[in-house]
């Protein structure tokens, strides 16, 4: 009896074991794409505005392809909101990653939709691969924003 | 699990609450294999499919509401979130545990009755770790084939923090 219940609760662990293997692999294997997508050159936007004014702004790029219905379904109302939440500080730019193999490499974009989150020097603060909810794109805003207004004191 | 209308009439889940019903369903999922409990197979698909069909009914949910809350073990986490997904998993799991119990209560094959209790066990435990909801993904693709309504919002098929 003791025995039997003692070969479950080891094969119980193998299992639970390999999940976990099987999830550590996948969770370093993203974190290590966003790592160098996080330390990409800086994707850089003419502008006439004066250093004040850029520094006070986000850009979100925001891959998608036409037969992403995700992207089109959830992803761009959030962004819609997140727009409408913080006015004129945020901006959201659409990529169609099959005609932007460049971006997409640069940003390591494993998987649609893909939002990237720029400061006003176009280096990337935050990648989030897939859907990403309002709350924590505004968090994401937020917090760039903070880091800025940082700087300029 | 919880729905409210929110602004923009966005539709919103108690993480939380969700997280609470994932752990009691693989340590009881778990443990039934652990102990060669057929019952205790049975016992988690009643409380999967009474939280399935009705969710203000939910084992898990009074549990949570008048055990793990009032002794502060946990908070609430209100999210933006279409239930209705989530209460498809739910149903899901509860089909594969009773089959399980079926299986082993009915029949010689217990092996194949413990792979089933077992793909819940796993499949509660990935959602419960890195928040991959195996039963959410299969309703956004049905809703996609017009098989069941549309996800109103996330559904929960993505991993979180990813």
């Amino acid at each position: 009896m003791t025995s039997d219940i003692l070969l479950r609760l080891v094969v119980l662990l193998l299992v639970a074991l390999v999940m976990c293997l099987l999830l550590w692999f996948g969770r370093r294997l993203v974190e290590k794409s966003r790592q160098r997508a996080l330390s990409a050159t800086p994707f850089k936007q003419e502008s006439v505005d004066t250093p004040k004014d850029r520094a006070l702004r986000v850009r979100v790029l925001a891959f998608t392809s036409e037969d992403c219905r995700q992207c089109h379904q959830f992803q761009e109302p959030v962004l819609r909101r997140v727009i409408e939440a913080r006015g004129d500080i945020v901006s959201v730019e659409y990529i169609d990653a099959p005609s932007s193999p460049e971006l997409t490499q640069r940003y390591q974009v494993l998987t649609l939709p893909t939002t990237v989150l720029l400061d006003a020097t176009g280096k990337a603060q935050a990648i989030n691969y897939g859907f990403t909810n309002a709350m924590r794109l505004l968090k994401q805003v937020d917090d760039i924003l903070e880091q800025e207004a940082l700087k300029i004191d | 699990m919880r729905s409210t209308s929110g602004i923009m009439d966005v539709p919103r889940i108690d993480a939380n609450l969700g997280k609470f019903s994932q752990a009691c369903t693989v340590i009881l999922s778990g443990l039934a294999f652990v102990f060669n409990q057929p019952l205790l197979v049975l016992i988690t698909a009643l409380a999967l499919a009474i939280s399935a069909l009705f969710p203000a009914a939910s084992p898990y949910r009074l549990l949570y509401k008048y055990g793990a809350l009032p002794l502060h073990l946990l908070q609430p986490r209100i999210i933006e979130d279409d239930p209705s997904p989530h209460r498809f998993a739910q149903g899901i799991g509860a089909v594969f545990l009773i089959a399980s119990s079926i299986v082993l209560l009915l029949t010689q094959a217990t092996i194949v009755g413990w792979i089933l209790d077992l793909i819940v066990f796993v499949l509660s435990g990935i959602n419960l770790v890195v928040g991959f909801c195996a039963g959410c993904f299969v309703y956004y693709h049905l809703g996609r084939l017009g098989l069941l309504p549309r996800v109103r919002y996330e559904g929960g098929f993505h991993w979180r923090g990813v």
